[in-house]
């Protein structure tokens, strides 16, 4: 629904996906809840210097696998929370040539998102607005620190649409990110994410079917350090969306390709990145 | 406003199976009878098994239609034999299909608080109803 399902920041564990909902348009029942599986994975040994690839003698990159577990909980048809925990490990090269790892769960996301849904003839549809809060529970020991120690703040603003055959989902997104330990002040984040998808197949009998969407990702990041240099891009990512759906139960697969990069200062590309991720709803 | 109409169509007494094959044309009147919802005081109680089609806005949303059909699963008198639990939705049509069983009542309140309650207003919302002769 989806993606369905973002982050960064080139040497830091941030999360993309922070702000994105779980199963947008379900549950949208009162006392409904669901659970999903998120894996991300992405990784770059190309060095940027603004948006222009430069000459990395010392092989700087960075490897990043993220696996978070997410839930929702719908009180009321208009009112749901969500909670997201990854469990991350990373390996970085530094601008030093020192090689860094990190291990463990990263920063809890709590999410309020509050919905206006709207059914017509043929369509359905809902507007979305959600804070958010990150807390730093990631630890900060770690040489390559899968957490930040700081809280931060979201909010987004989300718009979905659906009718039988085809699917429009857009989500406008602000995240003050506060200042934390070991000199990570990561800068504020601005997005906007827009899946656009068509539903080819659907069976009725066993309310199965697919999904194909084309995923358009911007971020402005502002420029921000980590515990090894600095942090921050312009971004806009694009990449195929599949959703595979069998009864209560959804996988999606997505692929985002780093269209245009444009970082503060020299850092490590974001790269390329896989996502998988299972759900289901009660 | 929610407007509510029932559309009771009663061509085939006791007959069980054919309900699904034309039900989906809420102008066809030769064979059908029409009613307000709003006024079936009573709930009508075939004596052959039927099914009941509704036909919803909305309820488009292959992931979420299952809350749909977690509702309505609920309700007493459904035929479980019959396509999933009693229950097909066909979201191509907006359309929702109820098998009940032999003399099991007609629920309409309790089908539509199940509509409500997975997330889809009664918006202009109609029913089929075959098995036995349209009430007075």
């Amino acid at each position: 629904m989806r993606g369905p399902l973002t982050l960064l920041l080139v040497l830091l564990p941030a999360c993309a996906f922070a702000h994105q909902p779980v199963q947008d348009m379900a549950p949208r029942w009162s006392g409904g809840f669901g659970v999903q599986v998120r894996q991300e994975y992405r990784a770059s040994d190309e060095l940027l210097s603004g948006s222009s690839e430069v000459a990395n003698p010392l092989g700087q990159m960075q490897r990043v696998s993220e696996t978070w577990l997410e839930g929702v909980y719908t009180f009321q048809r208009a009112v749901r929370v969500t909670a997201k925990l990854p469990w991350i490990e990373q390996t970085r090269v530094t601008s030093s040539g020192i090689r860094q790892t990190g291990e463990g769960l990263g920063d809890l996301v709590l999410a309020v998102p509050l919905k206006r849904y709207w059914n017509d003839r043929g369509q359905t549809g809902a507007w979305g607005f959600t804070p958010n809060l990150r807390l730093p529970t990631g630890s900060t020991s770690d040489a390559y620190p899968v957490g930040d120690g700081s809280i931060d703040f979201g909010s987004s603003l989300t718009y979905a649409r659906e009718n039988p055959w085809s699917y429009v989902y857009v989500d406008l997104f602000y995240w003050i990110n506060g200042s934390g330990r070991r000199g990570i002040n990561r800068g504020d984040t601005l997005g906007l994410d827009l899946n656009l998808g068509l539903h080819p197949y659907h069976n009725n009998a066993t309310n199965s079917g697919l999904f194909l969407m084309w995923d358009v990702s911007a971020r402005y990041e502002g420029r921000g350090t980590n515990t090894v240099g600095t942090t921050g891009a312009k971004r806009v990512s694009l990449g195929p969306i599949a959703v595979v759906y069998w009864q209560n139960w959804m996988l999606r697969a997505e692929y985002a390709w780093p269209a245009y990069e444009r970082v503060w200062d020299t850092q490590v590309s974001r790269g390329s990145e896989l996502t998988l991720s299972l759900g289901a709803a009660f | 406003m929610r407007s509510i109409q029932l559309l009771a169509l009663c061509a085939l007494l006791g007959a069980a199976a054919p309900a699904l094959g034309s039900h989906s044309d809420p102008g066809d009147h030769d064979e059908h009878a029409e009613h307000d919802a709003t006024q079936v005081s009573e709930p009508v109680a075939p004596t052959g098994p039927y099914q009941v089609v509704i036909d919803i806005h909305g309820i488009v949303c292959s992931f979420c239609a299952m809350g749909a059909h977690r509702a309505l699963i609920q309700l007493e008198g459904l035929d479980a034999s019959q396509f999933t639990d009693g229950v097909l939705i066909d979201i191509e049509n907006q359309q929702v299909t109820l098998a009940f069983l032999p003399g099991a009542a007609l629920p309409v309140s309790e089908i539509r608080e199940a509509v409500r309650a997975s997330g889809y207003e009664l918006v202009d919302l109609r029913i089929k109803l075959r098995g036995r002769e349209p009430p007075e």
